[in-house]
């Protein structure tokens, strides 16, 4: 990964687009750094595949600009809309983007002949990078003779092949099963840090994001409503939003009177200095400790710990997710070591220094 | 539409034929089939007026000769008619060849032409017709005073010539049997050279003379002459003409199938067609009645006096020689790809 | 189910029978309908006097073929003429297909109508009507002057009838290609470009290869159409000097002098040959791979002024040529009376001679109509019920059912017509429909099967077999599962079935023409008897009548079926 400060690759600024009255983006900031992995995160219909669109140039923006390069490759108000062939991108879409006519080495090498090289080159530089993807033995195999890992991989070789300014992934990984999404996953993320191919990944998944993003930005209703590092956004979520989008939060509302906090209109606990006045705290399920068998007394609750009862106990492989039922039918999850009985009473106590405030 | 109202509909489209009588013939009794080559206001009066004094039911199919054969040759191992009657001699020849007709002697024969029935009595003739050309007295062959067969299958006459096909119509066929034998090897570069020369083929006599009518050709070749007879009386731009060297004589037979259902009322038809009522309905479609002494129509004794001259006929060679010189002619005239020379703009 | 206990005390075979009840009903319904009759015209072919019970003769049919001059060079003509005929239509149907799916053409719902015009016409009926403009003092020389005698011997050419077949099947090359088209992801070009490939250079590269299986398959149909197509030959072919097999066919069936053994030999090269086409594209497709694609949104390319108008040129030019001068040529002939100079006056007459009640044009048409009726109707219960069945089998059997059942779609009309006669006039037959007008229903039923077949196969791939089952274990009889649960889906695509087969049968000619029984006339016919008699007024006043029944029966179904979803 380059510094941050070097000249951005790609450059949106304000970037909006609309379709009819809908307003798909709007005020669209983003930048990315030659090298850096940029992800695109968020819910269906938040844009996201709409601004991988305007950076493929297959859409043309309503307003602002955007550049490659430097290059100015989209800027409404001077009527700039450059073709999606200048701009020397590739792409690596959810599925079925594959020739289905032509075989591996065939879809592989037409990035490379439209660019005149010889055939031995062309035979040479293919076979590379079948072999980077570990499917050197399909070359001569039909599209539809692969599975679909198999052609997510032709795919993302046929990408790579031609060196790509930008590499643009749209839900590569979407239509695959569980095991061959992580294997390809962490493949993935390899084999971009390897070439230090600068990339603008689109995806849904959180955990695709957080193993392959050097930066996340996360999308909503058309906007971004945090782009940082996957550290910050998820230790310190934005919004209520990017906070319940990234990761399984407990998020309560809370009111400071005096030095109490009152958690969801109900719960009591001694206030930590630095809190507002109101807001939502974001509890993480790693941050409850739990103690079996020790609920405190209904009134006395001067450490913070809370007295619940499991509703619920869910096997993860390395720990366990407990529901909790509280007082005033509130509910928390947290995570422990082992099972715990149906039913049991525990000991609650939230570490608050931990727990990240956003603003309602 | 619900599926409820389409099993509705379903019942209804299979049970409407049977109560609007739609239904095919059933094979009763008292029920007579009867296969009959044109004209078709002949054959229906005929038959209206035979269900009407028999009582009976008549099932009719009429079409042209080549139709009624292909019935017949679909049917031979599951016959249905009971009697035929054909445009062409060499078609009933044909048929009793084959063994499927029964010989019968018909009341009245007596007084019709002997020599125009099967010796063996297999069929008779009820009418005959003579195979002539037509032309338009508007056009050049019109105003010809003589005019003999090789003048229409000649430039410039034969490109706005046309023909019915001998294939399908019985007495074409009839008179390209009779011609053949006249003209020996001669025939085949005649009818080449004509088609090369524009000579076209029409599917039925009918066909041609709406040709002529509306002025596409000036002239037909090888037509029957009752049919353009008829058409004399609406069009008298028509003519009926016979070639000096000899018409063509056919003769329409009659005859009984010898797998016949309803054999009694076979042989009243029979009797009924050389009737007088049904001789005279003959001529009145301006064919020559088998009867004598029944007169002919208007048109036909104002086209020719006494009677012109007929081609020789040699009746059994022309059986043997009928199958192979139809088919012949199908592919070497009147289907061949023969190139044909451009059009002269029409006068 | 119930009858577990019981299956295991009755025997075997009545409890395997009893359980493929349904199989083997299908089975012997197909065996019946279209295997018998081409299984003996295949017999009949090779021993011409089977139906008498003897085998002499064996081969001699095929001997003659290759003695007969003339028949060689008829059959070369057939495959030429329906090879161009394929080709035209491409030529003619691709840039349609291509305009309506990848441009912003202007009009797009009237350009698509204006290519079911020419589809919905009888090729018989547009190829009567141009001999009406192009004959000798015809519609050309009458209005626009005498027609250079170049032009007129190259449309009575080879050419000529070429045009007319590719004119009435270009709509389906067009309507084909727009579909392939619009079926082809955008991603696969959107990858292309982005690897930088030119419009062209995708177009080479990636369009037309992705294109190719369906442009093959219209093809394919249009020359299956074309090789046994029998009424434009035998309107145009004479007058073109062109003999062609379908034609000749029929001549040999039914006119003098009769060669049946010849027609069954010719039948089964025919047969052969489409058969051949068939599967040699099915096989050539399955080389050519080409996937299925979920449906999206295509990319259009924006006209500029002079390639929309060129755009519509094509449209126009096309519609003016595939239907209206057709249509003019027929209309006014129909109303016709005498030709004086340019214009003839007009008269009511023909339709008055058609619609006369007890007339032989009006009995042709009302049993046109109720045939068509009920072919359509019984089409469609039995096709849903036959291809419920095989789609619910397994196995060899269900490869076999289909092959079975798929047949009399490849298999020329004029083929199974000669086939049927064959058939139902054995001596063994114990009760025959031939010669009655059961004999055209049941005709029309088993070559226009294929249809709701296929329209209910494309519905029952989609739906879950578990619905019947959830059915079945509440104790539903197997007929009433069918009745209850499979038709009431199978619904839509029903009605679009029994138009379509509606409409066909309306102007069915040649099963027709050869499976009439005595003193019947349906209106297809009756256009072709009157064409014999040299009567085309008439014929003319029928086709209109004809087509505007089935236009309006189009129409009503439309009007229907619009509020619904689409399907």
């Amino acid at each position: 990964m380059q510094t941050p400060n070097s000249d951005p690759l790609l450059e949106c600024r304000q970037l909006r687009k609309t379709f009819g009255s809908h307003t798909a983006l709007d005020s669209i900031e983003l930048q990315v750094h030659p090298g850096e992995c940029q992800v695109l995160l968020g819910p269906s219909g938040c844009g996201k595949t709409t601004l991988l669109n305007l950076i493929a140039g297959s859409l043309a923006a309503d307003g602002g600009t955007l550049s490659i390069a430097g290059t100015v490759m989209d800027d409404p108000a001077r009527g700039t809309h450059q073709p999606m062939q200048t701009r020397g991108l590739a792409m690596v879409f959810q599925n079925h983007s594959l020739w289905p006519h032509m075989n591996v080495e065939q879809n592989v090498g037409f990035g490379l002949k439209l660019r005149g090289t010889t055939s031995s080159q062309r035979r040479q530089r293919v076979m590379e990078i079948l072999e980077r993807l570990q499917i050197a033995e399909f070359a001569d195999r039909a599209i539809s003779t692969l599975s679909g890992g198999q052609q997510q991989r032709v795919a993302i070789a046929r990408a790579l092949v031609v060196h790509p300014r930008l590499l643009l992934m749209d839900e590569p990984l979407s239509a695959l099963d569980a095991r061959l999404k992580e294997e390809l996953k962490s493949e993935i993320a390899l084999l971009i840090r390897d070439t230090g191919q600068t990339v603008v990944y689109v995806t849904h998944d959180q955990g695709e994001a957080f193993a392959l993003g050097d930066r996340i930005a996360l999308m909503a209703d058309g906007r971004i409503a945090q782009n940082s590092t996957p550290e910050a956004i998820y230790q310190s979520p934005s919004s209520r939003f990017v906070a319940e989008f990234i990761g399984s939060a407990n998020i309560l509302a809370f009111e400071r009177r005096g030095d109490e906090i009152v958690l969801d209109n109900a719960l009591r606990l001694a206030a930590t200095n630095g809190l507002p006045a109101n807001g939502h705290l974001v509890v993480r399920r790693e941050d409850i400790d739990l103690s079996p068998g020790k609920a405190p007394p209904p009134d006395a609750r001067p450490n913070g710990v809370l007295p619940g009862s499991v509703r619920h106990s869910r096997f993860l492989g390395d720990r366990h997710e407990i529901l909790l039922d509280l007082d005033q039918g509130m509910r928390l999850r947290a995570f422990h070591r082992s099972a715990l009985a149906c039913g049991e009473t525990v000991g609650i106590s939230l570490d608050l220094q931990r727990a990240h405030v956003v603003r309602s | 539409m619900d599926i409820r109202s389409l099993v509705l509909l379903a019942g209804l489209a299979v049970g409407l034929p049977s109560l609007t009588g739609c239904t095919g013939p059933s094979s009763n009794d008292d029920t007579l089939v009867v296969y009959s080559a044109g004209p078709r206001p002949l054959i229906e009066l005929v038959v209206e007026e035979f269900e009407a004094r028999h009582d009976v039911r008549v099932d009719l199919f009429a079409a042209t000769t080549g139709q009624v054969m292909a019935k017949l040759e679909a049917e031979r191992y599951r016959n249905r008619a009971d009697v035929v009657i054909f445009a062409s001699e060499l078609a009933a020849e044909a048929l009793k060849r084959d063994g499927r007709l029964r010989p019968y002697r018909p009341a009245g024969v007596e007084q019709t032409h002997p020599d125009w029935h099967d010796p063996d009595g297999y069929f008779h003739a009820t009418a005959a017709a003579l195979v002539g050309v037509a032309v338009r007295k508007d056009r050049p062959l019109g105003g010809s005073g003589s005019l003999d067969w090789p003048d229409l299958m000649r430039a410039p006459h034969a490109e706005r010539t046309v023909m019915p096909s001998p294939s399908r119509s019985g007495a074409t066929g009839d008179f390209l049997v009779n011609f053949a034998q006249v003209q020996g090897d001669e025939l085949w570069p005649a009818f080449i050279d004509a088609r090369t020369d524009g000579l076209d083929f029409a599917a039925a006599n009918s066909q041609a003379i709406g040709g002529l009518v509306t002025g596409a050709y000036d002239a037909i070749l090888g037509v029957v002459d009752y049919l353009v007879l008829r058409q004399q009386v609406r069009n008298p731009e028509v003519e009926m003409r016979y070639p000096t060297s000899g018409a063509a004589m056919v003769r329409r037979p009659i005859g009984i199938l010898d797998e016949a259902h309803a054999p009694g009322l076979a042989e009243a038809f029979v009797d009924f067609y050389f009737s007088e009522f049904a001789q005279e309905a003959v001529a009145e479609q301006h064919l020559i009645p088998a009867r004598e002494g029944i007169a002919n129509s208007p048109e036909r004794q104002a086209a020719y006096e006494g009677m012109p001259p007929i081609l020789a006929l040699d009746r059994s060679q022309a059986l043997a020689a009928q199958n192979r010189l139809l088919r012949q002619f199908q592919l070497r005239v009147e289907r061949a790809e023969i190139p044909r020379a451009i059009r002269s703009p029409a006068p | 189910m119930i009858t577990v206990a019981s299956a295991a005390t009755r025997p075997f075979v009545l409890s395997w029978a009893s359980t493929r009840l349904p199989v083997l009903l299908v089975a012997a319904l197909l065996l019946l309908g279209a295997g018998y009759p081409l299984a003996l015209l295949f017999l009949t072919s090779i021993f011409p006097e089977i139906m008498g019970g003897r085998f002499e003769g064996f081969l001699d049919a095929y001997r003659r073929i290759g003695e007969t001059d003339g028949i060689g060079s008829m059959l070369w003509n057939s495959f030429a003429w329906a090879g161009s005929t394929t080709v035209v239509s491409w030529i003619l149907g691709v840039p349609c297909g291509y305009l309506l799916a990848r441009t912003n053409l202007p009009g797009k719902l009237w350009a698509r109508l204006s290519l079911l015009v020419p589809i919905m016409t009888p090729p018989y009926i547009a190829a009567l009507s141009y001999i009406l403009v192009m004959q000798d003092g015809g519609f050309f020389d009458q209005l626009l002057g005498p027609m250079p005698e170049a032009l007129r011997a190259w449309f009575f050419s080879f050419w000529g009838v070429t045009l007319v077949m590719a004119l009435a099947s270009f709509g389906y090359v067009a309507l084909a290609t727009e579909a392939a088209l619009a079926s082809i992801p955008r991603r696969l070009e959107t990858a292309a470009a982005q690897l930088g490939a030119s419009w062209g250079q995708t177009l080479r590269a990636i369009i037309i290869p992705l294109m190719l299986p369906a442009l093959f398959n219209s093809g394919l149909l249009v020359f299956l159409e074309a090789l046994s197509n029998f009424g434009v030959p035998a309107v145009l072919g004479t007058r073109a000097n062109l003999p062609l097999l379908p034609a000749e066919i029929f001549y040999l069936v039914t006119s003098w002098p009769l060669d049946l053994a010849l027609a069954t030999a010719l039948s089964s090269l025919l047969c052969l040959v489409a058969l051949i086409a068939l599967y040699g594209s099915r096989l050539l497709a399955s080389f050519m791979g080409g996937g299925r694609y979920e449906p999206e949104t295509p990319h259009q390319f924006q006209l500029g002024r002079g390639a929309r108008i060129i755009g519509l040129a094509w449209f126009a030019g096309l519609f003016v040529l595939s239907t209206l001068l057709p249509y003019f040529a027929m209309l006014v002939t129909s109303i016709a009376d005498q030709w004086q100079g340019a214009l003839p006056s007009l008269t009511l007459d023909h339709y008055r001679a058609i619609l006369t009640p007890g007339s032989r044009g009006s009995e042709a048409l009302f049993t046109s109509l109720w045939l068509a009726f009920a072919a359509a109707t019984i089409s469609i219960f039995l096709g849903a019920w036959i291809a419920y069945v095989i789609s619910r089998t397994q196995g060899w059997l269900r490869h076999a059912l289909e092959g079975l059942a798929t047949l009399p779609r490849v298999i020329p009309k004029i083929v199974l017509a000669v086939g049927l006669i064959l058939a139902w006039n054995a001596f063994w037959v114990p009760v025959s429909p031939y010669n009655t007008v059961w004999m055209l229903l049941l005709a029309y039923v088993v070559i226009y099967i294929t249809d709701a077949l296929n329209y209910a196969n494309s519905r029952l791939q989609s739906m879950d077999p578990a619905l019947e089952h959830a059915a079945s274990i509440l104790g539903a009889s197997r007929w009433r599962v069918f009745f209850q649960v499979v038709l009431p889906q199978l619904k839509p695509v029903l009605l679009a079935a029994w138009l379509t087969t509606f409409i066909v049968t309306m102007r069915e000619l040649v099963a027709s023409i050869l499976l009439l029984p005595p003193g019947l006339d349906t209106s297809a016919t009756f256009i072709f008897n009157q064409f014999e008699q040299g009567d085309l007024a008439v014929a003319m006043a029928m086709a209109s009548i004809t087509i505007a029944l089935s236009s309006i029966v189009l129409v009503v179904f439309q009007i229907r079926s619009r509020p619904r979803a689409p399907t």
